[in-house]
């Protein structure tokens, strides 16, 4: 007992006894750049947004789908690709591509952030080739740019900020390694990220692509269609020939299905002029021009879920992608 | 940069060591480097120098009319008028965002004339370019104060710039940082959540609910800003430089004039010397002086009828204490007594201040005073715990400068106890810190 209480007080003054200013504070400097430099070494073993590893750590990467917007521009930077495919989800689910490729699709791109995306890669990446896929709603001005997007983007205080983030925060990595450690007996779902960006999407039943019509069909009635959002059309060809960079701009396909909800939407009357000024703006600057919007018309209703050419009936497969990729002359 | 981000605490470990590696001159140009990178592309860099060229070319011909004695009041009023000007037009007429810390460089730059116009010391030569930048552009405190005079600080930079290294101001610096980010991080961005809930949609909820989200928000907007205003000063001390404090546990005062010595200290002494004296003081029309004093502070925080509302409601509670002084009413009553009924009055006028609009605010004030269709209480318990947990440290415990600067028995020590307890708030502080939010004060 009176051990125990001398061993109190003996601890309570050792911590409370003044030590000199310069190893308390060579001490708070020690333990705090310790503390950030375990939280970069964890970051980059754990990687939790894939940016660093050429294999992830946990299949899973439960945070990317998240985060694209953060983590899909730092990726394009540690890959270093030949060749740049930028767009929405119709992109990172359709193009299973391989080596000097980067599929930069992002969930629910817009024009204007594609244009500071195009920045980004010419910026950032040796990219020679870009591959710009567009969708209607993409100059949607009610929601011209989503959550997670930075207007800096592209820029180099940015990116450090960015890196600074992704090398120091700490949560993420911590989660993702928990995650790993409690469902490390599961089977690994069949979706998951490849190195390259593309997303692996497993097939769908018939409710799930009804339900996901419905989901499509109730966003686009909330679009409001602004066709001067086209301007940043412009200003991505004009980035792209200020770097010599080619670029080519396609439509991506449609499914009979939702160009019948199209039609019968608000923003109808605004669909065909849209591929025509998207068309003129291309030849006018001389750009490679693909309207492909066309060529999936035969597709039946998916009755049965998904097919070998459509994931659901916005998301087109990884062999329409393959095909699109051979018509465009990309390699 | 923000004070509570990644990169920030990148720069900061590069940025000190190499600062005390160099001599006088060199820590001269690196600080201003340091400036420079510390606010990077966010910083509107052109309308910073426009103003600073042309206050530093004013300060040029002030010095020559102080010479001849001739027009010089005429000229620094002019020279004032178009600080103000330059910062109205960005405040309220300019249709891109306001300029980063644009209000505060200017107070700063008016300090900064008046001490070349009419100071007595240096009469000489007070006028040099080189103390000048230094003064403006000293990054720690240049996003949202605390606002310091040249006067005062043109000295206590020079000789930061020659020291040698204190670790005690480095230890210190530390310590008094780590508590602004857990102030900042876990307790002023976890209220801000009950507070945007009431004021982004009020007709959602009870008066309890009001009352508790605006009891939230008197409490966010005092970590928040004095978090910013320690992690500056505690940046400021690992430079060397001790910035004056902004805050005096101003919730403790018992009265509105108390609460304005208390709150925003550097702030209020400004107003008090560049606009209050100036029109007259208590030597003519005192309050008058004071509710046109008060009603411009507002007007300063945003040009909606709300700011001017809060600032002109201020300037008559103010004017009001000062009648009940010179009275001795009230004076008999318990300070505990007191303390209670300034925090009420304070907490009803945030109100004003943080509504979007003047309607709103009158929504919410409806609501306040009992008028809500909807009953019951809907943040939770555990945002009440966390509220009455701020309150008791707000209304108990000692502030920065009673822990770091006086004989306090909780006063600072360079302990080991002590070292565990920041180092402690830190990790958690950092551990907390998901989304990134800026500080109330960066809008004014």
């Amino acid at each position: 007992m009176h051990i125990n209480r001398w061993t109190k007080w003996q601890l309570l003054s050792i911590l409370t006894s003044e030590t000199s200013p310069k190893i308390f504070a060579l001490f708070f400097v020690g333990v705090i750049f310790s503390f950030l430099m375990v939280n970069v070494c964890f970051n980059l073993y754990v990687d939790p947004y894939f940016i660093f590893r050429t294999s992830p750590f946990d299949e899973r990467l439960p945070d990317i789908n998240l985060q694209q917007r953060f983590a899909k521009p730092l990726q394009v930077i540690t890959r270093q690709p030949r060749i740049v495919l930028i767009g929405s989800s119709r992109v990172y689910r359709g193009f299973d591509v391989k080596d000097d490729f980067y599929n930069m699709g992002i969930s629910s791109m817009t024009l204007v952030e594609a244009s500071s995306y195009v920045k980004h890669v010419l910026n950032f990446t040796p990219a020679r080739k870009i591959v710009l896929g567009l969708d209607f709603w993409m100059i949607d001005e009610v929601e011209a740019t989503k959550e997670g997007w930075d207007k800096k983007t592209g820029t180099i205080s940015y990116t450090l900020k960015s890196f600074s983030r992704a090398l120091l925060r700490g949560n993420e990595a911590f989660r993702v390694f928990k995650g790993f450690i409690h469902n490390n007996h599961h089977p690994l779902t069949e979706e998951k990220w490849s190195y390259t960006g593309f997303f692996h999407t497993s097939k769908r039943s018939k409710n799930e692509v009804e339900e996901m019509l419905l989901s499509y069909v109730k966003a686009f009635q909330k679009t409001q269609i602004q066709l001067e959002m086209l301007s940043y059309l412009e200003d991505i060809i004009r980035q792209c020939k200020a770097k010599e960079v080619e670029l080519y701009v396609y439509i991506s396909p449609l499914h009979p299905n939702i160009k019948e909800e199209y039609k019968k939407s608000k923003n109808a009357p605004y669909f065909d002029p849209w591929k025509d000024k998207v068309a003129s703006i291309c030849k006018k600057a001389n750009i490679s021009f693909y309207d492909l919007s066309n060529i999936l018309d035969n597709s039946a209703p998916l009755e049965n879920g998904s097919t070998d050419i459509w994931l659901d009936y916005s998301h087109f497969s990884p062999k329409i992608g393959k095909e699109i990729l051979q018509r465009l002359g990309v390699k | 940069m923000l004070f509570n981000s990644y990169p920030f605490f990148c720069f900061l470990f590069l940025a000190l060591p190499i600062y005390y590696l160099l001599n006088p001159k060199g820590r001269y140009i690196y600080l201003l480097l340091c400036s420079g990178i510390f606010f990077g592309d966010s910083f509107d860099f052109f309308i910073f120098l426009l103003s600073v060229s042309c206050n530093a070319v004013g300060a040029f011909y002030l010095i020559k009319l102080r010479k001849t004695g001739l027009f010089l009041k005429i000229f620094f009023g002019s020279l004032v008028f178009i600080n103000i000007l330059y910062l109205a037009y960005f405040k309220y007429f300019y249709t891109g965002l306001i300029p980063l810390a644009i209000s505060f460089y200017t107070f700063e730059q008016i300090t900064y004339l008046s001490y070349i116009a009419f100071s007595k010391e240096n009469e000489s030569n007070p006028f040099s370019i080189k103390d000048y930048l230094l003064f403006i552009a000293f990054f720690p405190r240049l996003l949202a104060g605390p606002i310091y005079y040249y006067g005062e600080y043109k000295d206590k930079l020079q000789q930061s710039l020659s020291q040698a290294i204190s670790w005690d101001n480095i230890g210190r610096g530390m310590s008094i940082f780590c508590l602004g980010l857990f102030k900042k991080v876990v307790c002023a961005d976890r209220l801000s959540l009950i507070v945007d809930s009431l004021y982004s949609s009020p007709e959602k909820f009870s008066t309890v609910d009001t009352w508790f989200a605006t009891l939230a928000y008197s409490l966010q907007i005092y970590f928040d800003f004095s978090a910013y205003s320690e992690m500056a000063l505690g940046i400021g001390m690992m430079f060397g430089v001790i910035l004056p404090l902004n805050f005096n546990s101003p919730y403790k005062a018992t009265s509105i004039i108390d609460f304005w010595s208390r709150w925003h200290m550097t702030l209020s002494r400004f107003i008090k010397d560049y606009v209050y004296i100036p029109l007259g003081g208590n030597r003519t029309n005192q309050t008058g002086n004071i509710i046109f004093t008060m009603s411009l502070a507002g007007l300063w925080h945003g040009s909606g009828l709300n700011f001017l509302a809060w600032g002109s409601l201020h300037g008559i509670l103010i004017a009001s204490n000062h009648f009940l002084r010179r009275y001795n009413l009230f004076s008999n009553l318990p300070d505990f007594l007191k303390i209670l009924f300034v925090f009420i009055i304070i907490n009803t006028t945030w109100i004003f201040f943080r509504a979007s609009s003047f309607n709103d605010s009158f929504q919410i004030l409806h609501q306040y005073i009992g008028f809500s269709s909807v009953s019951g209480f809907h943040f939770g318990k555990k945002n009440i715990f966390m509220v009455m947990i701020l309150m008791g440290i707000i209304f108990t415990m000692p502030n920065i400068n009673e822990l770091f600067f006086t004989d306090h028995f909780l006063k600072f020590k360079q302990s080991k106890l002590w070292g565990i307890f920041c180092l402690g708030l830190f990790i958690y502080a950092y551990q907390q810190m998901d989304q990134v939010a800026a500080f109330i004060y960066f809008n004014f």
